[in-house]
């Protein structure tokens, strides 16, 4: 299905990364974006490989898992419903560094990364906006992380 | 002035310890287990009573005493539930004793959560480890005053899906119409709930209307901390917020100055704090 359609510009008005956008800046984040429904156990990007989209969870969850020698795929993260997951295709070289998988039916909308910054350079309103939101994300994921190797579960982690 | 949104007054001779007999034990989790306990004196197990949040202190001769939230339901007074983590000399005193054995208890102390504010409103409860125990009254009190329109959100999170406390009620709370979402630090690929932490749970599940909604949270002070800041980022108002500060304390009547936090005593005007209270001392804003 082809994002254009009101119903993928509904949905994204809806995110968090669209929040406060004009209509016009959403209809540009909409040309970039297209609808998917995918089983469970389907791969949206693998660690080390080249991935171009971006992709945003409506329905159904994400495993982010990481290859360790000697002990195989680990998962790290779970996304759900809200959740940005493959920035790299937007914000670095595009080589992910750890591979997504659907644990449930999924609908997600994936954005194009060329094509988001190509949009935010065209439109430096848009582009900071965007970047902005991105950014969040990232720090909101970098405090869980943070938060998760504090290992507050251990025994000396201070549950009460 | 009451920090919390409901005051508990207490009856009853504070010091008085009553003996309780240990009348059903169950192992949770490694180093934890949940205690029934019954009063042998008859008539205090008709009188007796609790309210969620509250805690007592349970005495060991030769130990000594601890603070244990009540973990059962409130509903229930013919037994008092505990659940104890076996920390240190005192409640590994309890977790090594058996059914038969009797002990000391005092209580109930403490300030409750704020069941009454929860009518008509949607509630969301994040629990970290064995902070699922002081939080339990409260589920079973509100899936027991639940109206058909409330959503009820528990979000519990543990190092690995073998620490979650009480897994085996999850289901039944589900059935009630809790909405229960678990996840985990790590785990292996048999496990089918999410990973990651609580915080990042509560900063995408849906909410119909934050400025309605109120939070109950209870785990390690810093999950707490976390969980304050993501519900404000979401717009949940901080006198809709309320967390349970379990401290170290001693003689549980705000004598001992043990678990004095700034100007509060946890025991007396705790341990349920609404977070408009703590908000100077927690110094979330700076984050
Ligand atoms: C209001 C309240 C409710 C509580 N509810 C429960 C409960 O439901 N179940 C439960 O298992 N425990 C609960 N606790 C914690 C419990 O009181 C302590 O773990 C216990 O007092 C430790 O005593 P101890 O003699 O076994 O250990 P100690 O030998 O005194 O201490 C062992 C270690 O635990 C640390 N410690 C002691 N108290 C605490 C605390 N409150 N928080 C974090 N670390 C502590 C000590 O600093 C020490 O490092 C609660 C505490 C409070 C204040």
């Amino acid at each position: 299905m082809n994002l254009e359609s009101p119903n993928v510009l509904k949905m994204l008005a809806s995110t968090r990364l669209a929040e406060g956008l004009t209509h016009q800046e959403l209809q540009s984040l909409g040309r970039t974006a297209r609808f998917m429904e995918v089983p469970a156990g389907h791969i949206l990007f693998r660690e080390g490989e080249r991935e171009d989209d971006v992709f945003l969870v409506f329905t159904g969850h994400v495993k982010i898992s990481m290859k360790v020698p000697g002990r195989g795929d680990v998962t790290i993260l779970t996304a759900g419903p809200g959740d940005l997951v493959g920035w790299s295709g937007c914000i670095s070289d595009g080589i992910m560094t750890a591979t997504a998988t659907t644990t449930d039916v999924g609908r997600l909308i994936a954005l194009s990364g060329k094509q988001l910054k190509q949009a935010c350079d065209e439109d430096p309103q848009l582009g900071y906006v965007l970047m902005k939101r991105m950014a969040q994300v990232i720090s909101r994921r970098l405090t869980s992380t943070r938060i998760q190797l504090l290992d507050l579960f251990s025994e000396r982690g201070g549950t009460p | 002035m009451s920090v919390t949104s409901e005051s508990c007054v207490q009856n009853f001779d504070p010091w008085l310890s009553h003996p309780v007999r240990i009348a059903g034990i169950t192992r949770e989790i490694p180093g934890v287990c949940t205690l029934n306990l019954q009063f042998e004196d008859s008539r205090l197990a008709s009188t007796w009573s609790f309210r969620p949040g509250q805690f007592t202190m349970l005495y060991v001769p030769g130990a000594g005493e601890a603070a244990i939230s009540i973990s059962g339901d409130p509903g229930v007074s013919s037994v008092i539930t505990q659940t104890i983590r076996d920390a240190g000399n005192v409640t590994r005193s309890i977790t090594g004793l058996g059914e038969g054995a009797v002990i000391g208890l005092r209580g109930p102390f403490g300030s409750c959560w704020p069941v009454e504010m929860c009518r008509g409103r949607d509630v969301v409860l994040i629990a970290g480890g064995i902070g699922l125990a002081p939080l339990r009254p409260v589920i079973l009190q509100l899936l027991r005053q639940r109206d058909q329109d409330q959503e009820l959100t528990l979000i519990v999170g543990a190092r690995e899906p073998s620490l979650l406390l009480y897994p085996d009620q999850y289901d039944a709370w589900r059935r009630q119409g809790l909405n229960v979402i678990q996840t985990v630090d790590r785990a292996d690929d048999s496990w089918t709930g999410g990973i990651g932490v609580v915080t990042a749970v509560l900063d995408r599940i849906g909410l119909r209307n934050a400025a309605e909604t109120v939070v109950m949270t209870c785990g390690p002070e810093v999950m707490m901390t976390y969980a304050i800041k993501t519900a404000l980022s979401r717009g949940i108002p901080r006198e809709l917020l309320f967390l349970s500060m379990e401290r170290n304390m001693n003689c549980a009547v705000a004598l001992c100055g043990h678990c004095q936090f700034g100007p509060h005593f946890l025991c007396r005007e705790g341990p349920v704090f609404s977070y408009r209270h703590l908000r100077p001392l927690m110094r979330i804003d700076d984050l």
